[in-house]
């Protein structure tokens, strides 16, 4: 078991650092009455916040509802559970508390309105609401500050940190030198369940790969040609974790020219498809690396981030077969071209965002209805200035409709 | 050097109105007109505490976090863990060498805590 699970504090006396906010909390919640505001508690990871409300919890006999950002919270599910909730005030009787945990985590996509019932929730609360989040910055903390009085964590002193580790290290009869004990503070950065996750690598496998950084950065471009050459899936695997290279967020587009060179997925994106294999033999890749880029995907969007040391197996076991003997190749979409797809998609999305006004359907819908929508008009002898007109669409996107409906007459002519 | 332990009351010299108002707005420092002296509050911002005081005053400002179980300086200046601890982002109480270094130093501090809910007069 995890020492950072296995040593979660019990009680609020046994956590270390920020006495002054668990004081705070527990004053709120010892004195709350209907009505009165949530709390919304921030700070960096590891500094006990879901700690103390799991502990408060249990010595104030509360009944938790626990929503955290693996759980669905979109506006449907929310206003499923909360008027339960809220009824049910005492739980088999019990007190009830809810606790909504990395709030900062809920996003405008995945937790569909979710945010807005939130809000409207924290405006009369009947029971106790706590929220936690990591930023203490940004759109919706800036929301959230509006309706919740505010608890800031912040990371634990060094020394305490030591304390803490001794009390562990005792606790497991475990023994760790000055010097690495030292150094896994340093690394932790005031952060308990790093602190702890590290020591117990150090103290049982001898190995801590925080303190070890330098077994850790070999170059993406060599790490891809020698995972493409490795004469096993192990040592192929291998190859992979020691790789300088992430898992980035494929949601997020804005990453700069480093972020995406180091990019496992694109780096061996880019070489299987400049490699000169086979159609199938490509697509079959592709598929795996598809795969591998949904999983990247889901995890980051329910910020399961632990989960992403699994992709590297997941590409090692199932890419092995098929991808003996290609190499690195960093491929660069030609400026020209670029340019064209990036004129293109702005293009079609203006062509999107009207079609979707005009016939009431949200983007995504519209956007698949497009090709059959443009496809009908180049084979149709409708007038299409004249649709237009009648379908209120701007005048500027006339041209933009036609020469999209002239471009696949020319495709279906050939 | 102008030497700050959190939690207790400090004198400065005379700063003038503007850093004053610095102090009170973006640092959010705490002043007592009667005392006529400062205190670092949970909300204050200490990183814009120790820029604007190191401006207006060309002085270092040293932060010192008190022991939670005495409750007297932690003694940062002498502590081995100076150069790792960054005091203006980690939490704003600590512990001394000499409770560091009692054998039952975590029971001790985990005693302090409740003795500090006795206080606060919170039952749990």
């Amino acid at each position: 078991m995890m020492w950072s699970e296995k040593y979660r504090p019990k009680r609020v006396r046994q956590m270390v650092g920020n006495e002054e906010s668990r004081i705070t909390f527990l004053e709120w919640l010892v004195n709350w009455k209907d009505g009165s505001k949530p709390v919304l508690l921030t700070g960096p990871p590891g500094t006990g916040k879901t700690t103390l409300v799991k502990a408060v919890v249990d010595e104030l006999g509360y009944d938790m509802v626990e929503l955290n950002a693996s759980d669905v919270r979109t506006k449907d599910k929310l206003q499923s559970i909360i008027p339960s909730l809220l009824s049910n005030a005492s739980v088999l009787g019990k007190k009830t508390l809810l606790f909504l945990d990395e709030v900062d985590g809920m996003s405008a996509r995945g937790d569909r309105g979710g945010f807005t019932v939130l809000l409207s929730l924290l405006k009369s609360p009947t029971v106790p609401i706590v929220l936690a989040a990591n930023a203490e910055v940004g759109e919706q903390i800036k929301e959230l500050k509006r309706v919740a009085t505010i608890i800031k964590f912040k990371r634990i002193p060094p020394r305490l940190l030591a304390l803490y580790l001794d009390h562990v290290l005792k606790m497991e009869s475990a023994k760790l030198s000055i010097g690495d004990k030292m150094r896994l503070i340093s690394v932790s950065n005031g952060d308990v369940r790093t602190l702890l996750n590290e020591a117990q690598s150090l103290a049982t496998a001898g190995f801590a790969e925080s303190l070890h950084p330098t077994n850790f950065s070999v170059d993406i471009d060599r790490a891809i040609t020698d995972f493409f050459s490795a004469g096993t899936v192990e040592d192929s695997l291998d190859i992979l974790m020691r790789s300088e290279g992430f898992y980035n967020d494929p949601r997020f587009a804005g990453y700069d020219t480093e972020k995406r060179r180091t990019d496992k997925l694109a780096a061996l994106f880019s070489s299987i498809v400049t490699s000169n294999v086979d159609v199938e033999r490509m697509a079959e890749m592709l598929n795996i690396l598809s795969y591998a880029d949904v999983m990247v995907g889901r995890m980051s969007s329910t910020r399961q981030w632990r989960l992403l040391r699994y992709i590297d197996t997941i590409i090692a076991y199932k890419l092995f077969k098929e991808s003996r003997g290609l190499t690195y190749s960093q491929y660069d979409i030609p400026f020209v071209l670029m340019n064209r797809v990036f004129r293109e998609a702005r293009l079609i999305r203006t062509i999107i965002t009207a079609l979707a006004k005009n016939t009431h359907m949200s983007r995504r819908r519209a956007a698949i209805f497009l090709p059959y929508l443009l496809f009908i008009l180049s084979r149709s002898k409708i007038d299409l200035v004249e649709f237009l007109d009648t379908n209120n669409m701007d005048s500027a996107l006339t041209e933009l409709i036609k020469s999209e409906t002239a471009k696949l007459s020319k495709v279906s002519k050939k | 050097m102008i030497r700050i332990l959190l939690g207790d009351w400090f004198n400065l010299p005379r700063v003038g109105s503007d850093v004053f108002s610095k102090l009170m707005r973006q640092a959010r420092l705490r002043y007592d007109r009667n005392k006529r002296m400062f205190l670092v509050e949970p909300e204050t911002n200490i990183s814009i505490l120790t820029a604007i005081l190191k401006e207006a005053l060309n002085d270092d400002v040293v932060i010192e976090l008190p022991c939670f179980i005495c409750e007297k300086s932690a003694g940062c200046g002498d502590c081995g863990y100076l150069e790792i601890c960054d005091r203006t982002i980690v939490s704003n109480q600590c512990i001394c060498k000499e409770c560091f270094e009692q054998i039952d130093a975590y029971e001790r501090y985990c005693d302090a805590f409740s003795q500090k809910l006795a206080t606060a007069k919170i039952k749990i």
